[in-house]
């Protein structure tokens, strides 16, 4: 996954989006400019976790009341881990 | 990070995943807002397979009189599902897709605001929309209409899970909807790249943006009813039932405030792609920038006091008819500015009718036409004679499947190189383009003549409508076929398209300036922008735009300066060049857009604004209730001591935040720590009052009311305080180790916090203090 530690850097000095062949823009990947790091989040499992367990409350409705306690434990589970993942990340 | 091309094979990934699952788990994962763009447009390509298969069926039973193919019941599933799919999981979340692909492109970003709120909301839609279809497999699909008036849903009338079905999978896809639009919102605000103001913007951008804000302030409408609606299902409240006090006409009045808005938001960012599909195959900037912006501000505005228009056959009165009547011909205007926008950006220009292009003036034909039996409405008596009959529906066809769905189709063609890499075919997109045109208009057009027939009915006897209802039926098989097309079109494309490389359309904002498809950074360089057309001005450094810019650009029409150079232009891009070398950040055009406010603490905000629009919906029904009882039960006394304590909760946040900033820890701690004590004696003090009450048998579902109403609203304020209270126990223990460099979220929460006892300043004033009067 790309983290700022991998990620790619074009040194191209341009005020202008392109001022190099537009094709070439991030497909090659030249050396980092030292003070301009790309920073892209993580992928992360928490997102589909948390709306997972939204759905899974509102499932509950309309099928056994059971999966209703079961996705908010699990809304409440992706919520915590992705603060947890917040705050670890790597700045 | 993990992206995508087209034909799925993952590149700028350091470490490649090798398995299946791996690469499985990479797409689940993924925070990439091309990606979540793609998913949303793939997603709600099936579900326009599924509701155009719908209204098929339809249309299958419609074409001869007397026909029984499908049950009545099964005919209410089928345009109950189908307008909810075509609204809910089509139009909304195929603008949401395109916004997700460029909006953060468009502004020169790398990415969104909030990347993984941005993939939780993809998700709750896609669960939304399977929830809603899990009604099929459970055989009871909703069957009340779109807006499932509450008099169809109340238990009486319907015993099945239907409307349960609606209420649940809406709010699962309005929330996703609302953080979207947050996302949006604060992707616009604060991560436009250098020289790209507001003024400069792209116009899909602006009207994303005020879609945005259509979404957050309208969407708590809709899901303040279907929790009550839950309510009266699960907790016995009655808040529609007239037999115990509650209104089904209020039911009609949230929903239509949401549900107007709801109109807009489905036209407005397609209003944006024509925005910008117009002027490149035009070959001439767009025609009175500033209008279309702002008409589109405008829109935004009204669509918010024109709701009860939906309503003059219930019955209002006079000056009620008159309000709602002159407010749905005054939007009609910045509307109708647009359409003049578009056509002035069309002439004189050099028109290539590309596929894309012929889709727009395709729309604006068939716009024009709904818009202008739209304004019929608002002749009030032409709505009693009108009102659900198929005159409607071909309204309503014209505007968002003439209108909304062509441009949709539009913007496919447009960006699908941009996604991909590769054009779609523009033979096969012509035969798709005539398909559609023609099948559309087939389809919709007769319907204008029907309007003695009304609308939402399984059969019909009058031989009279035979011929028409034929005609129209042959018309979907036809436009069906031309969306078929598309489809084709699309996996051919894929396969074997034509390589499109970076700007096969010579156009002018920034997504063009990357490569097709843009690699998962966006851009290598963070790009500066001096003019709304930054590709012009590279391709034109002897005549580009921000030299004009300051002079004309605030009239409106940008003339071309194509023919403006000359030894003048010569000095001014020599100048121009050496101030981009040496000195690009002292120049006033490129400063870089600077907010005290962090995106954080602005999402807050903008969340606090829809969630007001949530307790006003509980606000304004307690009031209206509220005519009817005497709460003589209430302690006022009591209720103001503890309400002081959540008061004082907001003074000792806020010093709580000084001694932070001041970097005192141990008395940070011990504020907070007062603060969670101060909400929680609030909340004791509201559950002993509950206790009380239901000793004396005044309980939720007691009769005439107060009842239902009064713990629903303190209930959820109740619920709100709960919430404020695990955020700030949360901050106690997180915040020790909140790693320098990360915003602590102590700011955020504590808005939070404040605006939960601002909102108990109102519910205490009009449930308490109202009735000392």
């Amino acid at each position: 996954m790309q983290t700022s530690d991998d990620a790619t850097t074009q040194s191209v000095s341009t005020d202008h989006p392109t001022a190099h062949p537009p094709e070439a823009a991030g497909v090659t990947p030249e050396h980092p400019v030292a003070e301009e790091h790309i920073h892209l989040p993580p992928p992360s499992i928490w997102p589909i976790t948390t709306a997972l367990g939204v759905a899974l409350a509102g499932f509950g409705l309309v099928t056994a009341v059971v999966f209703s306690y079961l996705g908010l434990v699990v809304m409440a589970f992706g919520i915590v881990a992705w603060i947890q993942e917040l705050r670890h990340e790597p700045h | 990070m993990a992206t995508t091309t087209a034909t799925g094979e993952l590149h700028a990934q350091p470490y490649p995943s090798t398995t299946t699952w791996d690469r499985t788990l990479d797409y689940i994962k993924t925070t990439d807002h091309k990606l979540i763009g793609i998913y949303y447009l793939v997603t709600s390509g099936v579900f326009l397979l599924i509701g155009g298969l719908e209204a098929l069926l339809m249309r299958w039973q419609l074409a001869v009189p007397q026909n029984h193919v499908i049950s009545a019941d099964v005919f209410n599933q089928l345009f109950t599902m189908h307008g909810v799919t075509m609204i809910f999981l089509v139009i909304m979340p195929v603008l949401v897709g395109f916004a997700n692909y460029f909006l953060p492109i468009q502004i020169g970003a790398r990415d969104i605001a909030f990347p993984r709120l941005n993939a939780m909301s993809y998700w709750l839609f896609l669960f939304g929309g399977l929830l809603l279809y899990w009604s099929l497999i459970e055989g009871s699909m909703p069957a009340v209409g779109w807006f499932s008036y509450a008099n169809f849903w109340e238990s009486p009338f319907t015993l099945d899970n239907g409307p349960i079905f609606w209420a649940a999978s809406l709010i699962v896809l309005g929330a996703g909807s609302i953080a979207t639009a947050l996302n949006l919102i604060v992707t616009v605000i604060a991560l436009r790249c250098p020289g790209m103001t507001l003024t400069r913007m792209p116009l899909f951008v602006w009207m994303v943006l005020v879609n945005s804000f259509i979404i957050i302030w309208a969407m708590p409408f809709l899901t303040a009813d279907a929790v009550l609606l839950l309510f009266d299902k699960f907790v016995g409240t009655h808040f529609f039932q007239p037999e115990q006090g509650g209104n089904v006409v209020l039911w009609q009045h949230i929903f239509w405030g949401f549900g107007h808005p709801e109109v807009y938001i489905m036209i407005l960012p397609a209003f944006g792609m024509a925005s910008e599909i117009i002027p490149v195959f035009s070959r001439k900037p767009i025609f009175g920038y500033t209008f279309v912006a702002f008409s589109g501000v405008a829109i935004g505005f009204i669509s918010f006091i024109v709701w009860a228009h939906h309503m003059f056959t219930v019955g209002l009165t006079v000056s009620e008819q008159a309000f709602f009547a002159a407010t749905s011909m005054i939007i009609a205007v910045p509307t109708g500015v647009k359409i003049l926008n578009w056509l002035g950006t069309m002439w004189g220009g050099s028109i290539r009718w590309t596929t894309a292009m012929k889709y727009c003036v395709a729309f604006i034909v068939q716009f024009t036409v709904g818009g202008i039996t739209g304004v019929m409405f608002a002749i009030v008596p032409l709505d009693y004679a009108s009102t659900d009959t198929y005159f409607v529906v071909a309204h309503f066809h014209y505007v968002l499947g003439g209108g909304s769905l062509f441009l949709i189709l539009a913007g496919v063609y447009y960006w699908f190189p941009k996604m991909t890499g590769r054009m779609l075919s523009e033979r096969l997109g012509n035969i798709s383009f005539w398909l559609t045109f023609i099948g559309f208009n087939v389809t919709f057009f007769p319907m204008h003549f029907l309007v003695a027939m009304p609308r939402r009915v399984y059969t019909y006897t009058n031989t009279a409508w035979a011929p028409y209802n034929l005609i129209e039926s042959m018309g979907a098989v036809v436009f069906a076929s031309g969306v078929l097309l598309l489809v084709y079109n699309v996996i051919a494309s894929l396969r074997n398209g034509k390589e499109a490389g970076p700007n096969p359309w010579d156009a002018w904002t920034l997504e063009w300036s990357t490569s097709s498809p843009p690699p998962a950074y966006n851009f290598a360089t963070i790009p500066t922008v001096r003019s709304r057309r930054p590709l012009w001005d590279l391709a034109h450094p002897e005549a580009p735009d921000w030299r004009f810019e300051r002079h004309e650009s605030q009239r409106g029409a940008q003339p071309s300066p194509a023919g403006r150079s000359g030894s003048e232009g010569a000095v001014a891009t020599l100048t121009a060049e050496r101030s981009t070398v040496q000195a690009a950040p002292a120049q006033p055009a490129v400063t870089r857009p600077r907010f005290e406010m962090t995106p954080a603490r602005m999402l807050m905000l903008f969340f606090i604004s829809s969630e007001s629009i949530f307790f006003i919906s509980l606000i304004v029904m307690y009031s209206v209730y509220a005519f009817h009882f005497s709460s003589s039960q209430l302690e006022i006394p009591r209720t103001f001591w503890f309400s002081l304590a959540l008061f004082s909760s907001s003074g000792t946040m806020i010093v709580a935040e000084k001694f932070l900033s001041a970097g005192n820890r141990k008395m940070f701690n011990l504020f907070l720590v007062t603060t969670i004590i101060l909400g929680a004696t609030f909340l004791v003090g509201q559950l002993t009052e509950y206790a009380k009450l239901y000793s004396e048998s005044v309980t939720i579902s007691s009769a005439r009311e107060f009842g239902t109403t009064f713990f629903t609203l303190t209930g959820f304020h109740g619920f709100h305080v709960f919430v404020g209270l695990v955020g700030l126990t949360g901050l106690l223990f997180l915040n020790r180790d909140w790693r320098p460099g990360h915003e602590s979220p102590v700011k955020s929460i504590g808005y939070y916090w404040h605006f939960v006892d601002g909102v108990w300043v109102f519910i205490f004033s009009i449930v308490y203090l109202r009735t000392m009067f």
